[in-house]
């Protein structure tokens, strides 16, 4: 075995020293609870992250390419490199809806039966049934907000007032023929779906696409992922896990305080052999790495075991459901958690570079380690 | 000549006081020698050695080993491991370590395969092979100094400096390691410098020398 691996283990656990022991431990505690604090509150960011993400693709697929004019998708579609592609082809604009002397702003997506039955996951009130350009679909909330029910017709006029040959507002009728709902987003309390194409006034088309774009995808078309296209609400979540694991890295740092205040002790404790391990021909820098081997023996276990117990906790979640939400308030009845690997490997980073620090900090006097004095004071 | 010592001093400030240790000391050893040091508590005796033994530097003079420079030496951890082997007053093993890792470390931290033979018969020689597996503090105070002597031989070195070595033992341990001592010095040529208040041992060194008021005289 290493020897400075050897010295490092057997000064870990001295024998009959019971404070030495103590201080171990509660600076192993601290960084076992630090790395299981830091993995399972990102997990659960993460959880409703994906959540999050999950649902917002549901109504608007993985990508989009928007604003397409007089583009023939078909072929360019047919010539890229694009993998186990699905498309939803489709027109947005903006318009006011008027029901029951009530109006309210709405999102008009006109796209196909077609992608409406396969594409969308809309988590309809009643079973799918293709529309005609009379019929739309509107989410949930828009319904209770106007008090429309399935069936009941509306009209749509166009947001900015533009005038037909009349000098009168377009004005289109049309029924409800289904409820949606999804809550993310709040898209259900704007959006609302059709077929009917002849309400826009230019003809900006814009593509959907779910499935997996490949690295060699059509250089000339523009793919807007989920981040992209909800850039604000993304960041904001990613700024809460990293404000998250920055404050709770602080449980880390603070057990690295502990750290450094046990090796201060136990090499203030263990001068006499500092001195002789210096005197039998050991360089100080090897010295110095008996202290390091033993600061990261006591920081990696607790850091390996806080994960491993998040990790499992994790795992017992996924599978067992054992922490229960209300769907009323998170959408979801149990609580979502999700690991990735990156932030395990950045948890483990940033550890592993404070214990580093902490632990040099109270290394320093080994440079000044006179053996010739520290023995001939006991004579 | 293993050692030669040329005009060499060690002053030691204490608040505005200036406290001349060695003065102008003047040392040559032959290999395979024994010599010993006597003097009063605080002659500096201690010092001498630990300049010796490269634990320490002198404020001036010259001093070399096997003709080798020591200012000039610059792996002097490396030079101390090879040819130096230290015996303190007090044993100074490590707690956490078996007699077998003690003995063993000069060689670990040299970085050189163990042989367990070479283990094997130098515990057979030191009469301590049931006592390889135990802790320091699991033997007696004649046992750990031989284990401390094991220590300083492992590496083979070609000096070995004992500073009081018998200071802490019963007269029956002090005979024991004075004829350890010598038998270390017929069978393997080991040059020995000895730092002793005790006359029995200060007895065994063929050349002696008593260090008073910071000058070696010859005895």
């Amino acid at each position: 075995m290493n020897i400075y691996l050897l010295i490092a283990k057997r000064f870990l656990f001295p024998r009959n020293d019971f404070r030495s022991n103590t201080i171990n431990f509660i600076s192993f505690i601290g960084l076992f609870i630090g790395a299981a604090s830091i993995v399972l509150s990102i997990s659960v960011l993460n959880g409703f992250q994906g959540i999050l993400q999950n649902e917002a693709k549901k109504l608007y697929g993985d990508y989009l390419i928007e604003d397409l004019q007089n583009f023939n998708y078909k072929d360019t579609f047919q010539d890229s490199n694009i993998d186990k592609m699905r498309l939803s082809v489709f027109q947005e604009d903006e318009f006011l809806i008027i029901a029951q002397n009530k109006q309210n702003i709405i999102e008009f997506k006109s796209v196909s039966n077609e992608s409406l039955n396969s594409f969308y996951d809309l988590n309809l009130q009643n079973n799918f049934q293709n529309l005609s350009t009379e019929e739309i679909i509107i989410g949930k909330s828009l319904a209770n907000r106007l008090n429309l029910d399935i069936g009941d017709r509306i009209q749509i006029i166009s947001k900015d007032f533009k005038l037909n040959s009349l000098s009168l507002p377009d004005i289109y009728q049309f029924k409800v023929s289904n409820i949606f709902s999804n809550r993310i987003l709040r898209s259900d309390d704007f959006l609302v779906f059709g077929i009917n194409k002849e309400i826009f006034r230019n003809n900006n088309i814009s593509i959907e696409v779910n499935g997996a774009i490949s690295d060699k995808r059509n250089q000339s078309l523009t793919f807007l992922s989920w981040k992209d296209r909800n850039r604000q609400l993304f960041e904001a979540t990613e700024i809460e896990k990293k404000i998250t694991f920055f404050t709770l890295l602080l449980i880390i740092l603070i057990a690295s305080f502990n750290l450094c205040s046990s090796i201060m002790q136990i090499s203030s404790h263990k001068i006499r052999d500092l001195a002789i391990f210096s005197s039998l021909g050991m360089k100080k820098n090897n010295i110095k790495k008996i202290f390091i081997i033993y600061s990261y023996l006591i920081g990696l276990t607790a850091l390996c075991g806080g994960i491993l117990f998040a990790l499992l906790v994790i795992l017992f979640q996924n599978k067992f459901s054992f922490i229960k939400l209300s769907p009323e308030f998170y959408l979801v009845e149990t609580l979502p958690m999700q690991i990735h690997i990156s932030d395990v490997f950045w948890l483990l980073m940033g550890s592993i570079l404070l214990i580093g620090i902490f632990t040099n900090i109270p290394l320093r006097f080994i440079n000044n380690l006179s053996p010739m004095k520290i023995i001939n004071k006991q004579l | 000549m293993i050692i030669d010592i040329k005009q060499l001093r060690k002053t030691f400030i204490d608040g505005n006081k200036k406290l001349h240790v060695l003065k102008d000391i003047n040392l040559q050893i032959e290999e395979g020698s024994i010599v010993t040091i006597k003097g009063p508590s605080g002659s500096g005796k201690s010092t001498l050695l630990s300049i010796i033994g490269t634990l320490d530097n002198a404020d001036s003079g010259e001093f070399s080993i096997n003709g080798k420079k020591i200012e000039d030496e610059l792996n002097i951890d490396k030079l101390r491991n090879k040819n130096i082997g230290f015996v303190f007053q007090f044993h100074n093993l490590i707690a956490e370590l078996t007699i077998e890792e003690n003995v063993c470390l000069p060689k670990m931290i040299a970085k050189e395969k163990i042989d367990k033979n070479q283990i094997n018969e130098l515990f057979e020689y030191f009469d301590l092979k049931d006592r390889m597996k135990s802790f320091p503090n699991d033997l007696s105070g004649g046992e750990k100094q031989r284990v401390a002597v094991m220590r300083a031989i492992i590496n083979n070195p070609s000096i070995i400096i004992a500073d009081e070595p018998t200071g802490n033992l019963d007269k029956e341990n002090v005979l024991k390691m004075i004829s350890l001592f010598q038998k270390l010095n017929t069978e393997k040529k080991l040059t020995i410098i000895i730092a002793t208040h005790d006359e029995n041992v200060f007895d065994i060194g063929h050349k002696k020398y008593q260090l008073v008021d910071g000058t070696l005289e010859i005895n």
